[in-house]
């Protein structure tokens, strides 16, 4: 029974003791680690799977359709469907492409999704590795996927998506900004940086103690996706598919993957941060093996809220996104970092603290979106005359 | 109140989602129930259910046969082939005279066809109608239908001979 209780760690414990009988220690840390790895990369491709499955099957319910149903139940073979016609297209590199560059963009913009994976404890115990600085090394790694999306969008030889690549530059340097400052904000509260640390730490969950960061991290986080309604950088109506216009075949799927790989550690990063990751009422204490269903449970929990966002919000205009974010997102997150900090040091006792936060959280919001509201209100107003004076 | 129109949307595309599944859909005594206010999903699933066609929509071309003799009531007059603006109609009669004469050979060529039904206007004697086929996809690359084939076409899908009412 204690071997059921915390299974999946209790295995992983068995296995580098059967392979101490006989390995020196350094030989058991190379083959767990890989082993460890292999894991890693395989919840990410499972993830594409279901995923791309789950969000045809959902945004197509919401539009009143089906969704895929035709191969396996439910529809659930079609990604391998998906994946086998991929495999048999042309791989087509345009006249002009840059092509080592063409050709290396796609496999360097799945890395940093895959490597994210590393830091994310999916319950007590079970994790790559407990980074002191992960979530730093996370906006690290969030910004080379990038840098591949340049390379693809430059190398194309493509106005299109030359296009969509410059868009993705200019909204990731935009909405990093609020959401390392929503980070900091879960950072300063722990005082650490550490994933898992970060989950110890949250008796209440921060995103009922302070919805408003999470609503910024949120926000921030689809626009980091490059989700409807931020998918401004592969904007079909405008710019057919942005910076993978001219990739096709097995390198489209890569991009494909990439994205829906990021979903999930993004889903999972918000799980960590804002939601208590692997903990739920004290169950992870009782059944620790569980503690990995309620990390995915949350993470479909989050997945879901992006899917019923991109079903809902028609995508917005560029110029209003990055206005977006300057003029609201970030002076949002930067009082809620002062408010939060001086709540920190005023307030003694986990729950007061989480109590206070959540008054000040919401008279906070209220505050600054009736600011907002009076600030937009007038540029629509002073827009509405301009146009009726030009319609005369 | 703010965000009230973001929330608004999030609300209707939730109640479709869960409307889905839990609306009425599908196909209740022969009807499709395509009633909106009862929720749900309207998607015909094409290869396993079939919208009936109306009796004007113009598919492929048929030969219709005399109820009583049951021989082609073409006559062979070519007025359909003068009519035919993709001139993929031909005619071959026998040496009978008049209302007497019998085609013994005509030819479609489906894939020049371009559904526009004149042929049908000028037919005099009843001999020709497009029916409800719209699923003519062929691995050849000219469809070339004769006589044979137009009469089959005609036995399927006559609603007279299968005694339908033809307003239905
Ligand atoms: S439907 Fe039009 S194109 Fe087709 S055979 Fe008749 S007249 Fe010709
Ligand atoms: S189908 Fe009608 S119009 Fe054409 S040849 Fe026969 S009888 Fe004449």
């Amino acid at each position: 029974m204690e071997f059921l209780k915390d299974l999946f760690v209790n295995i992983g414990l068995w296995f580098s003791g059967w392979l101490t009988g006989f390995m020196p220690a350094w030989g058991v840390e190379v083959v767990t680690g890989f082993l460890g790895a292999i894991i890693l990369v395989f919840i990410g491709l499972f993830a594409v799977l279901i995923l791309t499955w789950g969000e045809r099957k959902v945004i197509g319910r919401m539009q009143d359709r089906i969704g895929p149903n035709r191969w396996g139940p439910y529809g659930l073979f079609q990604p391998i469907a998906d994946g086998i016609k991929m495999l048999t297209k042309e791989d087509i590199i345009p006249t002009g492409a840059d092509r080592w560059v063409h050709l290396v963009a796609p496999i360097l913009v799945i890395i940093p999704a895959v490597l994210i994976y590393a830091v994310i404890p999916f319950g007590d115990g079970l994790r790559g590795a407990d980074l002191n600085i992960g979530i730093l090394y996370i906006v690290a790694l969030s910004t080379i996927g990038t840098i591949s999306i340049l390379m693809a969008g430059w190398s194309s030889n493509n106005k299109y998506s030359l296009l969509g690549a410059f868009r993705a530059v200019a909204q990731l340097i935009t909405y990093e900004i609020p959401l390392v400052l929503s980070i900091i904000t879960v950072v300063l509260l722990t005082g650490s940086m550490s994933m898992v640390e970060i989950v110890e730490n949250q008796t209440v969950p921060y995103m009922v103690s302070m919805p408003l960061v999470f609503l910024v991290f949120m926000v921030a986080a689809s626009a980091e996706l490059y989700r409807a309604p931020f998918d401004m950088i592969e904007a079909d109506s405008e710019l057919i598919a942005g910076y993978f216009t001219e990739y096709s075949g097995m390198k489209f799927v890569m991009f494909f993957m990439a994205e829906y790989i990021n979903l999930l550690a993004m889903s999972g990063v918000i799980v960590t941060l804002f939601m208590g990751g692997w903990r739920f009422f004290g169950l992870e204490e009782i059944l620790p093996f569980l503690n990995p269903f309620i990390f995915f449970a949350k993470c479909a929990f989050v997945i879901f809220l992006f899917w019923w966002t991109r079903a809902t919000f028609p995508r917005i205009r560029i110029d209003h996104m990055l206005g977006m974010a300057w003029k609201a997102l970030v002076p949002i997150a930067l009082v809620n970092l002062l408010l939060v900090g001086l709540v920190d040091k005023l307030v003694e006792g986990t729950l007061l603290t989480s109590g206070v936060l959540l008054i000040v959280n919401i008279i906070e919001m209220v505050i600054l979106l009736a600011i907002l509201d009076k600030v937009g209100g007038k540029t629509r107003a002073k827009t509405m005359e301009r146009v009726a004076a030009q319609q005369g | 109140m703010y965000f009230q129109g973001l929330a608004k949307g999030l609300s209707v595309t939730l109640k479709h989602f869960i409307q889905s599944y839990t609306g009425k859909t599908g196909i209740e005594d022969g009807e499709r129930i395509t009633e909106p206010s009862l929720g749900g999903m309207f998607t015909v699933e094409y290869p396993d259910e079939k919208l009936p066609m109306y009796p004007r929509f113009r598919g492929a071309l048929m030969h219709l046969r005399d109820p009583e003799t049951g021989e082609a009531n073409c006559t062979a007059c070519g007025l359909c082939i003068t009519a035919c603006p993709q001139d993929c109609l031909t005619v071959e009669g026998d040496d009978g005279k008049g209302k007497d004469r019998r085609a013994e050979a005509f030819t479609y060529g489906l894939s020049e066809c371009i559904f526009c039904g004149l042929c049908v206007e000028a037919c005099n004697f009843e001999a020709i109608e497009m029916s409800s086929d719209y699923e003519l996809s062929s691995s050849e690359r000219e469809i070339v239908w004769d006589l044979e084939r137009l009469l089959a076409q005609g036995d399927k899908y006559d609603r007279r001979q299968s005694g339908e009412d033809e307003e239905k």
